[in-house]
């Protein structure tokens, strides 16, 4: 252990850090490209290097790019990766109360700190954390699932059958595609693309990407010529640590949530900060507006997301099994080295996975320093016109979703979603529920058909502790929701009958 | 008019004595390759045939001096990677694919793919990995061999959950054995091999079926047991465990597993397809290919262009008649 922890302050490694980190944040903070994209793109360049500085370089090209999708998520609207969709909704809202660079500064202290404690949680608990992702059958996924798309319909502000009816929307988009029992094609009309279904990374960059490209170029149309947010703002670390000591309870909740859904096979960066910041929502008593600029929201997205790569390498290290997406390529990627990620790594190779592990732990120091000093040069971005930044977005969202397989079908998926997306826009419906039903449905139908064919009755499934709970607070949030929402229709309409009142008089 | 047509036919006497004189000595065709070629994978960086198809790369490098290079394309279960192989791609010999049957053959027969078996021609074989059955040697079936498991499912039907991935491989070999043995599982789809196998890990399943480098790891550490496998010829990595011929099964020989091959269009020119195809052979013969696909975990099986060719329309004809028989079944 201590070995790694040396050979992962050489100044190779040290390079290779810093190289990643920046890498990332690049992929990051450009719109339409993610950091998957760049770990795809790097891998063949880490065959050069040895296994250690390979995977080091990997995880710092991943956790870089998740932070970098925070900056364009806090500066313009657009979240960079499509980890960073809930960041855009918090950040970019403190931001256009003057407080962009507060927003940088936490989701960097937030991210840099959430990853930090996960990659300790690496270093020492992954034997007992590991069996976690075996204990998860079916049954809990399910009703995990149940309870995430539960608090997302009731928990927002929006009327709750129109979530409903969003969340359907969202469910039925995902059964394009080949089913999961039988491999027949459903709703694919013959066209050889539509067999995976649609791609969910062009998916959300219609969704987000694009669509604010849209709304730019509409503004500069319209003359609107006032920046978009202001950046003059000055923030001491001294406030923003304050800010985060004091939602030191909502930042620990956050990170342990981040690890545990990474240590879950099947849920990764994407999915992790949903859940996590519908819980806040849910369990914060400081009374913040989530959804319009919460410092706790902000805190919340970052924490859970760093804190899920840190998870997710868990179930790697011990099982070989990937917690994420990027997980399994990092899985590709050792493997070509000759190494098999499992439970035979450690005992065979520790050298290796130990200065992984310290290496990782650097990376999110780097994170943090890239973050808390270079915050203030990303003003530059601002002083674009909006004209020619939605033009910037536009061609990154195009050349992002093509990049995916290489295909234009992919590009065509992507306007079809900007085209959804501003109609939901136009009806004042929240595109929220869609995404998350978009992005959990595909695990949750095979889940169903898992838990179909493994459960006999309804009882077998209640025997089971965790899926119980989650079932149960699913429960809990429905009926509590529902009454908080006809107390409040009671005292509007008492208020207005109090105004028609005055009225009469 | 006489003349113009003679000319051509010359040259084309001409050619075919060339592309003799090159299967003798195999050369460099004219003018090709005069830029990288294409090893087109239907599935995503980082699995099986992804490792495969790279390792062979630089191999091919190594030996040829020529540069390949893998180009991923994944989705809709390898029919859009297949499709581009097969039809999309100019048959210029720029694009090569690595392909895994039966899975193709059976999106050909089942699924619908756009194009047909003799659109993709085979050039040299690279492996051929069968399916492992395993348990979880925790579970209660944990301690058995596998005509007790078998005695286990006749006495208790539909009891033991079989996890595999539907309609590929490990779901067919699966159904073939439980006819045959005239038992009854319940068979549990996941959408790939590493999901199965984490749900045996778990306990959530009895029985999965897998490829060996999928879950080499866990045999070794003694968590599964390895069952069977659906081949006549035991695996060199799985002494002692019983083939199907051991165990009294009827099941076409190398084909319900996965066959690695480098496939080619059918339209490419004999010329190229003959050089390239003499290319693999050369480089899978070679002593340091085999360490190199060994450090990742693959134990090569080459086959010349001539016997990949054979198995590929075996490996169909298994195919179709397997689904003819399932679609008969499903109609009475």
């Amino acid at each position: 252990m201590l070995e790694g922890f040396l050979n992962a302050l050489t100044p190779t490694s040290l390079f290779v850090e810093m190289l990643g980190v920046v890498i990332g944040i690049i992929f990051g903070a450009i719109p339409g490209l993610t950091a998957t994209l760049g770990i795809a793109l790097f891998v063949p360049v880490t065959f050069l290097m040895t296994a250690e500085h390979g995977m080091i370089m990997l995880g710092g090209i991943y956790a870089g790019g998740i932070y970098g999708g925070s900056i364009s998520a806090v500066l313009i609207n657009v979240p960079g990766t499509p980890a960073s969709i809930v960041t855009s909704w918090e950040g970019h809202a403190l931001a256009r109360q003057g407080k962009a660079r507060f927003a940088l500064g936490m989701s960097a202290l937030a991210s840099g700190t959430g990853g930090f404690i996960s990659a300790i949680a690496v270093l020492f608990l992954t034997p007992v954390l590991s069996t976690l992702a075996l204990r998860f059958g079916s049954a809990e996924y399910c009703s995990l699932l149940i309870f995430s798309l539960t608090i997302v319909i009731v928990m927002l502000e929006t009327p709750m059958t129109s979530n409903l009816l969003s969340c359907c929307i969202g469910l039925m988009l995902v059964t394009i595609g080949l089913d999961p029992v039988e491999g027949t094609p459903r709703f694919t009309f013959g066209v050889i693309d539509l067999m995976s279904g649609f791609n969910l990374v062009a998916v959300l960059i219609g969704f987000f990407c694009m669509t604010q490209a849209v709304r730019l170029a509409l503004d500069s149309l319209q003359k609107h010529t006032e920046n978009l947010v202001d950046f003059s703002g000055e923030t001491s670390l001294r406030e923003m640590l304050g800010a985060l000591g004091s939602r030191i309870v909502t930042h620990l909740r956050s990170t342990v949530i981040g690890i545990f859904l990474g240590i879950l096979p099947a849920l990764g960066p994407v999915e992790t900060p949903f859940i996590a910041h519908a819980i806040e929502r849910r369990f914060n008593r400081k009374g913040e507006d989530f959804g319009n600029g919460s410092v706790s929201g902000l805190i919340a997205s970052e924490a859970s997301i760093s804190a899920n790569v840190g998870g997710s390498l868990i179930p790697l290290i011990s099982l070989g099994i990937p917690g994420s997406g990027a997980a399994a390529v990092f899985i590709g990627s050792l493997t070509l080295h000759g190494l098999q990620p499992g439970p035979l790594l450690f005992a065979n190779s520790p050298e290796v996975i130990y200065t992984f592990f310290w290496g990782f732990l650097a990376v999110y120091i780097f994170v943090l320093l890239f973050g808390l000093i270079g915050a203030r040069y990303c003003a530059f971005v601002l002083k674009i016109p909006q004209s020619v930044l939605a033009t910037f977005i536009a061609i990154f969202s195009i050349l992002g979703s093509y990049a995916i397989n290489n295909s234009i079908f992919d590009v065509v998926v992507m306007f079809g979603a900007t085209a959804f997306a501003l109609w939901f826009q136009v009806l004042r419906f929240s595109i929220l529920p869609v995404v998350m039903a978009v992005i959990l449905g595909p695990l949750f139908e095979q889940q169903v058909v898992v838990l179909t064919k493994t459960q006999n009755s309804v009882f077998d499934i209640l025997q089971r502790p965790i899926a119980d709970c989650f079932l149960l607070a699913s429960f809990l949030i429905i009926v509590f929701g529902v009454i908080g929402r006809m107390r409040k229709k009671g005292a509007r309409i008492k208020a207005l009958e109090g105004m028609e009142q005055i009225d009469d008089a | 008019m006489l003349k113009s047509t003679l000319i051509p036919a010359a040259c084309l006497t001409l050619l075919v004595a060339g592309a003799s004189a090159y299967a003798a000595s195999p050369e460099k065709p004219a003018d090709y390759p005069n830029r990288p070629i294409n090893i087109v994978v239907a599935y995503p960086p980082g699995g099986g045939i992804d490792l495969t198809a790279r390792t062979l790369a630089t191999q091919m490098e190594r030996i040829t001096g020529l540069q390949f290079r893998v180009e991923n394309r994944p989705g809709g279960g390898t029919v859009v990677g297949n499709t581009y192989l097969a039809k999309q791609a100019k048959p210029d010999g720029y694009t090569l694919g690595l392909v895994s049957n039966p899975t193709m053959s059976i999106t050909i027969v089942d699924q619908g793919a756009p194009f047909t078996k003799d659109d993709i021609q085979p050039i040299g074989g690279i492996t051929f990995a069968p399916v492992v059955w395993l348990s979880n040697t925790e579970s209660k079936i944990g301690k058995m061999d596998f005509n007790q498991i078998i005695a286990y499912a006749k006495a208790h039907p539909g009891e033991l959950k079989v996890g595999v991935i539907p309609n590929g491989a490990f779901d067919i070999a699966t159904r073939i054995l439980a006819k045959q043995k005239g038992v009854e599982f319940t068979i549990v789809p996941f959408q790939g091999g590493k999901p199965a196998a984490v749900a045996l890990l778990g306990e959530h399943i009895d029985l999965a079926a897998n490829y060996y480098d999928e879950v080499a790891q866990y045999i070794d550490t003694g968590k599964m047991k390895a069952l069977a496998i659906s081949d006549d010829t035991p695996m060199p990595q799985l002494p002692g465990v019983p083939t199907m011929k051991d165990i009294g099964v009827k099941m076409a020989a190398a084909t319900w597993g996965a066959d690695r091959f480098v496939g080619i269009n059918a339209n490419v020119s004999e010329e190229i397809k003959t050089y390239l195809a003499d290319m693999i052979e050369k480089t899978l013969k070679d002593e340091d290919t085999r360490k190199a696909f060994e450090k990742v975990g693959i134990v090569l099986i080459p086959q010349t262009a001539k016997q990949e060719k054979a198995l590929y329309d075996e490996a169909y004809s298994a195919v179709s008649e397997y689904f003819a028989e399932a679609h008969a079944a499903a109609k009475k």
